[in-house]
């Protein structure tokens, strides 16, 4: 990714934060960096305005930089936000967590960002030295101010698997999604495969979004003091920039999850927690999960075992998921934190079906009021009450 | 016999057979997209009857071991669906293709010192004996805790058996011996499979280990290719015994007539490889880590730490994937059998009543609050500063300091899985780099 030339978006991004941290405006820009990885971005802290050079945003920033916030000593703090990291800002004000006036928000519109799974599962055996994204306007041409190759990518595409031989199989795959369509973002990966032979394969961008991308209701900031376009422009926020979410909730996955009985059900859900090893790392990346003490870490008494007994591991994941009942903005980032590939996200977003069907709530798009179960009207419907 | 030669192609049959004598591991099925979990008990596939067409190709129950555990491509483009059925499609070949994929996600570790592990069974009202008079505590081992059959690992990494050393230091000590450890680790031979193509996250050799290192192996395969113009054949393992177990077990498959012996090609093959490897994982390798000590010795307080921890979420995703880190905690739970089962004990043991309980060992992670937490309250290890700084100091100065070799293979994973792209390999070299500045003599002066 290092040979490509930063985004218009990268520039802007950069120029901004330098000037916030030189004008003294903030004390620390929490953004996203180049990671050490193709494809993986790393969150970055500036606090002076050269650090600012080291800033960017594209579809590999992965990470809810809002889980930063409650950590942070400094005074000051600028967020460069995505729709969903911006939306757990305002629930940090919701939640009494931090005050509206220390935050400053850096609105960027997103198109969604990596799912590595995805990856991980598309390369195989493949090892991957080099990916990048790609714009193509038409038939196998390059995008404006994007570093070459780009047309051999797109040109190459129904070899893009196609490494013959050993390999086998996964050569033999189709590529997914190969048609080029116009104005279409795509994924240029390159690497050697298990015998070190050189490939190179162009994705579509959706094969590798990740899902809670796919159904984002808010690919834009709410309440931004400043949005930066997708061409390096800036806009000034007025807290009046994007309220609301972009269109109506769809809940098609969860619709097809509750058609199941409810054996089926509970079979797929031990199937899935089966998975975890308690690493704890969706409570960790989740923004809601600030609790001083996770009642899993309780010792007196301790609230749940320890081992990977598959009881306490459904009661964590449980539990878990109910406390952020009317909280979780399904930003997703427990689902791309989890190194086991367990799809928490359906927990989260059945309770977000819940909140939306029964009480017409989606969070984080207020930063006053009260949370939706800090409030009750007599005419609530209480189907949920067992 | 020193060293044997298999096709590809006979590879289930070779598991098949050592299945009889021995309870056979490999790399197991992803738990989602993103490559296999860990390791899992090989399950020969039942050979179809002279005559009869083999089992369905769309029986799971048959198929699980060849094409599930390979979760394959299922984005949402056209290939999606498609390249799943094609692959449910593949018979026995699958099983070399798999292990092509660098590691598993869930390190070897795991077979020796599982996540959890039931340590001590106990009733406290009376019964298995306790005071002879219906009351009273007694004390047994819980079932199926120590292993009877023994083990054959078939596929495992130089990196993760070269961890299985810098475990035995901590179980396998004179002083303190393990014998959950001690007796898994015995009665396991391991064969490993050298790296033709290393990870861009590997860097074993950095860790003194190396693509093909043969530490804590009793056998080493080649994985050679198939030679050009042989579109037929997948290609070969050479496996090369390391210790005379290993030794042992190819002689058991020689005499099953499943291989031969290697040529002189084979030989300059397998060197080949080796060359290959060394040349492509040397480009951006990390500092060397085995004197790592000498400036982590002296910068304890260094304002580094308070940098490189900002964004380190507080996980244990790199602990616990860390094939060398051997934390663990003990707790106390219910009895899964009694509880479950209103009183009877789990496969046909004796009536066991409700009020017992199992000790169970788990791993820890030197990254969660909770590790280090006092009764009293206080926490040695506050914030994520301590925290990470001990998770570097215990690897490169602590650990060589008092066993003398460095906690860490080289094997990537915490460089892959860490959700935040916390990577190790910088650090070592960030490190490496305050040495070079005499930064640590002036800090420790």
């Amino acid at each position: 990714m290092s040979a490509q030339s930063p985004s218009a978006l990268t520039k802007t991004l950069r120029e901004f934060c330098a000037g916030l941290l030189d004008e003294g405006r903030v004390d620390v820009v929490v953004g996203f960096g180049r990671g050490t990885l193709p494809l993986r971005s790393t969150p970055v802290f500036a606090r002076n305005p050269d650090d600012a050079s080291r800033l960017i945003f594209d579809a590999t920033c992965e990470n809810n930089l809002s889980v930063f916030v409650p950590k942070l000593k400094d005074k000051r703090i600028a967020v460069v936000a995505k729709g969903c990291d911006s939306r757990w800002l305002n629930q940090y004000i919701l939640e009494r967590q931090t005050e509206g006036e220390r935050l400053y928000v850096i609105g960027v519109r997103c198109q969604g960002v990596i799912d590595r799974k995805k990856l991980d599962a598309y390369l195989g055996s493949r090892r991957l030295l080099e990916g990048r994204l790609e714009e193509i306007r038409g038939q196998g041409e390059c995008g404006e101010g994007l570093e070459g190759e780009g047309a051999g990518g797109t040109g190459g595409v129904e070899g893009a698997g196609g490494v013959k031989g050993a390999e086998g199989v996964e050569g033999a795959r189709p590529g997914p999604g190969v048609s080029v369509s116009d104005g279409h973002i795509k994924w240029h990966l390159e690497g050697n495969d298990a015998e070190g032979r050189p490939w190179a394969a162009s994705l579509d961008f959706e094969d590798l979004l990740s899902d809670s991308c796919k159904v984002c209701v808010k690919k834009g900031p709410v309440y931004a003091d400043v949005v930066i376009g997708e061409n390096g422009e800036t806009v000034k926020g007025n807290g009046e920039t994007a309220k609301g979410p972009e269109r109506e909730p769809s809940f098609d996955d969860v619709k097809e999850v509750e058609g199941a009985s409810i054996e089926e059900r509970w079979k797929a859900f031990r199937s899935e927690v089966s998975k975890c090893i308690r690493c704890y790392a969706c409570r960790q990346a989740c923004p809601g999960c600030y609790c001083k003490e996770c009642f899993v870490d309780r010792s007196a008494p301790r609230w749940i075992g320890g081992s990977d007994d598959e009881t306490d591991t459904m009661v964590f994941h449980l539990m878990r998921a109910m406390h952020l009942a009317g909280r979780c903005v399904d930003c997703g980032a427990c689902v791309r934190a989890c190194p086991m590939g367990v799809d928490l996200g359906l927990l989260n977003r059945k309770l977000q079906k819940d909140g939306w069907v029964l009480f017409h709530h989606i969070a984080g798009f207020e930063r006053e009021g009260k949370p939706l179960f800090g409030t009750f009207l007599p005419d609530d419907p209480n189907d949920f009450i067992l | 016999m020193a060293a044997l030669k298999i096709t590809k192609m006979a590879l289930n049959s070779v598991l098949a057979l050592m299945s009889e004598r021995w309870d056979v591991f490999v790399p197991s099925p992803s738990p989602a997209p993103g490559g296999p979990s860990g390791f899992r008990l090989f399950e020969p596939r039942p050979m179809p009857a002279p005559g009869k067409p083999g089992p369905s190709e769309r029986d799971s129950s048959v198929n699980r071991q060849t094409c599930d555990e390979d979760t394959l491509w299922n984005g949402t483009g056209q290939g999606g669906q498609k390249g799943r059925d094609r692959e449910n499609h593949l018979p026995e070949e699958r099983l070399p293709q798999f292990l092509r994929r660098v590691l598993t996600v869930k390190p070897l570790k795991e077979l020796f010192f599982p996540r959890s592990e039931p340590i001590l069974g106990y009733c406290v009202d009376g019964a298995f004996g306790g005071n002879g008079d219906g009351t009273g505590v007694s004390v047994f081992m819980p079932e199926g805790v120590l292993p009877g059959k023994p083990r054959v690992v078939f596929g495992a990494r130089p990196c993760d058996a070269a961890s299985l050393t810098v475990l035995d230091r901590v179980f396998a000590d004179e002083a303190y011996p393990d014998d959950f450890y001690i007796s898994r680790r015995k009665n396991t031979i391991i064969v490993g499979l050298g790296c033709n193509v290393p990870a861009p996250t590997c860097f074993c050799p950095a860790t003194g280990g190396d693509p093909f290192g043969t530490a804590g192996l009793d056998v080493l395969a080649y994985d050679l290719p198939a030679l050009d113009g042989d579109g037929s054949s997948q290609g070969h393992y050479l496996m090369k015994a390391v210790t005379r177990e290993g030794e042992a077990l190819l002689g058991f498959l020689s005499e099953a007539h499943l291989g031969e012996g290697p040529s002189e090609s084979d030989e300059r093959a397998c060197m080949a490889l080796e060359e290959r490897a060394r040349k492509a994982i040397a480009a951006g390798l990390p500092a060397d880590t085995q004197s790592l000590g000498r400036v982590l010795g002296g910068i304890f307080n260094h304002p580094y730490w308070a940098t490189l921890h900002e964004k380190c979420l507080g996980c244990a995703a790199c602990t616990y994937l860390c094939p060398t880190c051997h934390c663990f905690d003990i707790s106390e739970e219910p009895d899964p059998g009694a509880s479950r089962s209103g009183g009877e004990s789990p496969k046909g043991g004796p009536e066991r009543p409700r009020l017992t309980g199992v000790r169970v060992r788990n791993w820890d992670s030197c990254m969660f609050p909770i590790f280090t937490l006092h009764t009293s309250g206080h926490n040695p290890r506050p914030t994520g500063l301590e925290r990470v700084r001990q998770r570097v100091m215990h690897k490169f100065y602590y650990f060589p300091e008092n066993f003398g070799a460095v906690a860490c293979v080289g094997c990537g994973r915490c460089v892959k899985y860490c959700p935040v792209n916390l990577d190790i390999r910088e650090v070592i070299s960030h490190i490496a780099a305050l040495g070079g500045t005499g930064v640590a003599e002036s800090i420790s002066a």
